[in-house]
């Protein structure tokens, strides 16, 4: 009767693929924002290992403490069907659970979504079919995609590493959304409408984009590149983005 | 002990067919509701509303009401006469219930004539198509099923007051009737 | 339909024309049936193309159209008929009712549903200028006149409306039943479990379904009126279809997950030799899980911008509640019993346990906002719902076959098959969706046929789409033990397991008014009580 192992499995796997650090294999990421996420992923991913743990245990044990044998007697044994204390046990606790878990990302929420009054740098983002037009409309500076296809990164957009970038995001057609991975983050683009957000980038590098939101033939091709570089290097490639015309006028 | 199950049938207390009305009723009203809500998320939505160019006027589809309200009352006498088993009473207010929803319909598609937009000039235009539209719909089934109730009258059905099917159309009836005095104050008094 | 059962008739035609409520529900189940493995072909497209990094053998447009239909089929064609179907044969059967209340109505609505999904299969195979390939939600703008010009939205739009029209009837027609047709003594607090999440299933159906019509009605006035109310420049909003949407949208998934746990609760109970725990806690449980369902729709929206996201955070978090309250009854019920684990009926139902566990668990994970900003549209929430769907609702209805096929046949499936079914299934399942957790977490975005050569996301696709391969071959030893044991599977007798509720008093298959004599109903269980008098409660 080797056969329970079958159903020991999957949760080994689970353990398996989350031991991997702090981040239970989520990434970790390059905003502030994004940050915040992952703190709030830590806190639910313990959460999920402890009631699903106990609730396996539960059944399994169940399962094989009182299994029926051979030398069981016929016939039925004990009959329970209710106890009031361990009900309301059991649903007590788990209000207390979700009530944590609420207040947790309820206030990861509020920062996330936070819009301060004078953003550093603002980027005014509209999605099309497929491709992206990116405009820093106070710097005169826009990038746009060209037409996507698979060997195509899309186009390159710089945000200033520890600045506030405020991201307007919008759509010129159907519904999109602008997803960086390594941010942790994604906001949809809806036609008619303007999404607000904001990015502090805190880790240098440069992170693939993508669209999220299922727009056509090109979905999956329609990517694009965001690089964090220090301020300096940001006013730099503004003034290289200038030299080769990629301005509003 | 053991009992038979024919024995279900005497318990039974409530007609099937009345309850079953109730929760057909019941998802229609969710349907309308969804209407309802798609046009008051667009009236918050926008900033002139009705739109301008949208001329309603209130007195012909006002008309129109008192046709609807005044069927009910006359489907209402109709069903009474049918419990007391007066089935050429049943027989003549359901024929008054049916054209008076005839004429309803007839003066909406009048007051459809005087509008100076359509389904495609606007969201406005579409919704108010789609919610006038779908309970015009509404009104044109419940004539089928007056005529269909003056069918089975003249094949003799209805006797000693045995109406339950015609309780149920009212309940429709009556339901398509009040549906119509919410659109009416949404779309034409409210605006 | 009888070559599918071997159910014995007098004819084809008879089925065509039948009213009884026993032949429908066959009729829903094996149809049904039929379009999961159609379904399932189209996943294994899927994960055909998604093996591997860069396009294997379908064009972008040919693979939206192939996972719009394999999530149209599976939610609107398969999940929730066949719980239709388990309803329809079952709870008259439960409550010692002849027929359903509306026996014609009910075989109208069974057609409504066969004739919505051929529409539905029409709008993807054969339809001109494109087939429908907007995703199973069919978000304007792109699913508007400009963007899918094809009239396969149209046939999509048609397809989908006669299945809901058939659920809403179905929904009318069991709650009139199952409140008006009781037998003598069956109470509202004797009700079978299946028979109580059946109620509440109905009640979704009825409420949640007409604003799908509504949303489908206005996005053909949008096609094919020029209508405005999702378009922007005509001063509409896309977003208010996405409300419309998703209000039938998560009642929805309750329909596709109620009826289940009815199965699992009428089973375990069953193998485990003792009465469900804490049965008056349960039926309060789904009561809420009914209430609450139709006001967290909008999580699936956190991404818009548009709503208020604690608000349906906190809505969707409490649902947790409730659901965990059935996994300890569940457990309750096991506790000191004696169980009977390796009846396929039974590990199919421990397999939903463990699946739907972690369906559930990711369910409060994608219900986090700040989460979600990660996991929306990604192969995280994939693998949420196919957790909850395949791991767990599918399990149940493959548990539900095992249980019930001899009461609907009079014969036996047999059991070594279907412990080599389990191992299969349930191993292939967890191979597929388990690495798409990882996948989503990596940054990888749902409905692409393509993705980028990187070592971090071609394992686990590899991994999944070998685990389809495991499936499928769980899939087929299932048919094979089914179409065999039809004829020559081994006579059942009335009751093979010692059933607890009405429908194991009667012969398999069930005469055609069902009984012939009722015992008395004392409790819940009144087959067993009728076995075992020193079992009835006081
Ligand atoms: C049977 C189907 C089914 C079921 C039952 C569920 C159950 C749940 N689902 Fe899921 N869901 C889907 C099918 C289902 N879902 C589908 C198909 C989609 C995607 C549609 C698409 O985009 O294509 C989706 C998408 C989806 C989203 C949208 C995400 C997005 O689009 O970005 C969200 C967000 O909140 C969500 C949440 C939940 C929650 C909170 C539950 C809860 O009901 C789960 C409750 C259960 C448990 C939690 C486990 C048991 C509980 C305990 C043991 C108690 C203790 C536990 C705690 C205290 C945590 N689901
Ligand atoms: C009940 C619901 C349900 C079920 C059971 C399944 C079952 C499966 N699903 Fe599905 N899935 C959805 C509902 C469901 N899915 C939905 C709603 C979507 C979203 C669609 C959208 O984005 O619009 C989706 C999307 C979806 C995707 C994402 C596509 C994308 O975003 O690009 C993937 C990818 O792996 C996938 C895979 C699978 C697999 C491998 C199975 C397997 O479990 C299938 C197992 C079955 C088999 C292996 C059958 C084997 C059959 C045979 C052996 C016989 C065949 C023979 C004949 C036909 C004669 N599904
Ligand atoms: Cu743009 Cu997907
Ligand atoms: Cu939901």
């Amino acid at each position: 009767m080797r056969r329970w192992l079958l159903a020991v499995a999957p949760a080994m796997l689970a353990l398996a693929s989350c031991s991997d650090g702090t981040t239970f294999g989520f990434p970790d990421a390059a905003t502030e924002q994004g940050r915040r996420i992952v703190d709030v992923w830590g806190v639910f991913m313990i959460a999920a290992i402890v009631v699903a743990g106990i609730v396996y245990a539960g059944i399994l044990w169940s399962l094989l403490r009182y299994r029926r044998r051979r030398t069981d007697p016929e016939g039925y044994g004990h009959q329970f069907h209710a106890n009031v204390p361990i009900e309301i046990a059991y649903t007590a606790v788990p209000i207390l659970i979700i009530i944590g878990l609420f207040l947790i990302s309820y206030d990861a929420d509020r920062d996330i979504r936070e819009l301060h009054p004078d953003p550093d740098v603002v980027l005014e983002a509209t999605a099309f079919s497929w491709g992206w037009r990116f405009e820093y409309p106070e710097l005169g500076v826009v990038v746009v995609s060209p037409p996507a296809t698979r060997a195509e990164p899309g186009p390159e957009i710089v945000l200033p590493l520890d600045r506030i970038t405020r991201v307007r995001l919008t759509s010129a057609d159907v519904i999109h959304a602008f997803w960086v991975p390594s941010f942790n983050f994604k906001m949809d683009a809806i036609p008619g409408r303007t999404n607000e957000f904001e990015l502090t980038p805190v880790e240098e590098g440069t992170y693939r984009g993508v669209c999220a939101e299922f727009c056509g033939i090109q979905h999956a091709y329609m990517t694009f590149r965001v690089t964090s570089a220090s301020p300096a290097e940001f006013d730099g490639w503004i003034a290289e983005q200038r030299a080769v015309g990629a301005t509003t006028g | 002990m053991a009992t038979t199950p024919g024995a279900a049938a005497t318990e039974r207390r409530v007609s099937p067919l009345l309850f079953g009305t109730v929760l057909f009723l019941a998802s229609e009203l969710l349907f309308f509701g969804s209407l309802f809500a798609a046009y008051f998320a667009l009236r918050a939505q926008t900033v002139t509303w009705p739109p301008e160019g949208v001329q309603l006027d209130v007195v012909v589809p006002a008309i129109g009401t008192v046709l609807l309200v005044l069927s009910s009352v006359t489907f209402q006498v109709g069903l009474v006469a049918g419990e007391r088993g007066r089935r050429s009473g049943l027989r003549a207010w359901i024929a008054a219930t049916l054209l008076l929803g005839i004429v309803f319909l007839g003066v909406q598609i009048w007051d459809y004539t005087r509008l100076d937009f359509d389904v495609s000039s606007h969201a406005y235009g579409t919704i108010f198509y789609a919610m006038t539209g779908f309970h015009g719909l509404h009104v044109a089934a419940g004539i089928v099923l007056m005529l269909v109730i003056l069918g089975r009258l003249a094949q003799g059905a209805y006797q000693d007051g045995r109406v339950e099917s015609v309780h149920a159309i009212g309940y429709y009836w009556h339901f398509v009737d009040v549906v119509w005095i919410a659109l009416f104050a949404t779309l034409y008094l409210l605006r | 339909m009888s070559v599918f059962t071997g159910v014995r008739s007098t004819g084809p035609v008879s089925w065509l024309t039948t009213t009884d409520h026993k032949r429908i529900g066959i009729m829903y189940c094996v149809t049904a049936f039929a379009f999961f493995l159609i379904g399932g072909a189209l996943a294994g497209l899927i994960r055909t193309e998604l093996a591997r990094p860069d396009l294997q053998f379908m064009e972008p447009n040919t693979y939206n159209g192939v996972f719009t239909l394999h999530g149209t089929i599976m939610i609107f064609l398969f999940v929730a008929p066949f719980g239709a179907g388990l309803m329809n044969y079952l709870v008259p059967l439960q409550i010692g009712a002849p027929d359903m209340a509306f026996p014609r109505l009910n075989a109208t609505s069974y057609w409504f549903f066969a004739f919505g999904g051929v529409l539905v299969l029409f709008s993807g195979f054969a339809s001109q200028g494109g087939g429908a390939s907007m995703g199973w939600y069919a978000y304007p703008p792109l699913s508007g006149p400009r963007w899918s010009p094809g009239i396969g939205v149209d046939l999509w739009i048609f397809g989908v409306g006669f299945a809901a029209i058939s659920t809403m009837l179905t929904g009318i027609n069991v709650l009139t039943t199952a409140f008006l047709m009781r037998a003598p003594g069956m109470t509202m607090w004797r009700l079978p479990i299946f028979t109580w999440n059946a109620i509440v299933t109905s009640l979704l159906g009825v409420v949640a379904f007409p604003p799908l019509l509504v949303a489908a009605s206005l996005l053909l006035f949008e096609r094919r009126l020029d209508g405005l109310v999702f378009d922007p420049l005509g001063g509409g909003d896309p977003v208010i279809y996405q409300h419309l949407f998703w209000f039938l949208g998560h009642p929805e998934v309750y329909i596709m997950a109620l009826p289940f746990f009815g199965v699992v609760t009428e089973i375990i109970p069953v193998f485990s030799r003792k009465p469900l725990f804490g049965y008056v806690g349960f039926v309060l449980a789904t009561m809420t899980i009914g209430a609450y369902s139709v006001g967290v729709w909008a999580h699936h929206m956190y991404t818009t911008g548009a709503v208020n996201n604690p608000f349906f955070s906190a809505m969707s978090f409490v649902i947790a509640v409730p659901t965990g309250i059935k996994f300890f009854n569940w457990i309750g019920t096991m506790w000191g019993g004696r169980i009977r684990w390796s009846h396929p009926a039974m590990l199919f139902s421990v397999g939903f346990l463990l699946n739907f566990l972690v369906g559930g668990v990711t369910g409060v994970i994608v219900a986090s906002a700040p989460l979600d900003y990660h996991f929306n549209d990604s192969y995280f929430l994939v693998s949420h719902f196919h957790y909850t769907l395949m791991g767990g609702s599918v399990f149940a209805i493959f548990a539900a076959i095992y249980f019930w096929f001899p009461k609907m046949t009079g014969r036996l499936m047999r059991e070594r098959l279907g412990r080599w079914a389990f191992a299969f299934l349930f191993t292939g399942f967890n191979l597929t969706f388990w690495p798409q957790f990882v996948l989503g977490m990596r940054g990888m975005p749902r409905r692409v046929p393509d993705y980028p050569s990187d070592i971090d996301l071609e394992i686990p696709n590899l991994v999944s789409s070998f685990g389809v391969v495991i499936m499928s071959i769980g899939v087929l030893i299932f048919l094979w033990d089914w179409w065999t044991a039809r004829r020559s599977g081994t006579p059942a007798g009335p009751d093979p397991w010692d059933g607890r509720s009405l429908e194991w008093s009667t012969s398999s298959p069930p005469p055609e008014h069902n009984f012939t004599e009722l015992p008395r109903i004392r409790s819940v269980s009144p087959t067993l009580d009728t076995k075992h008098p020193e079992l009835v409660p006081p």
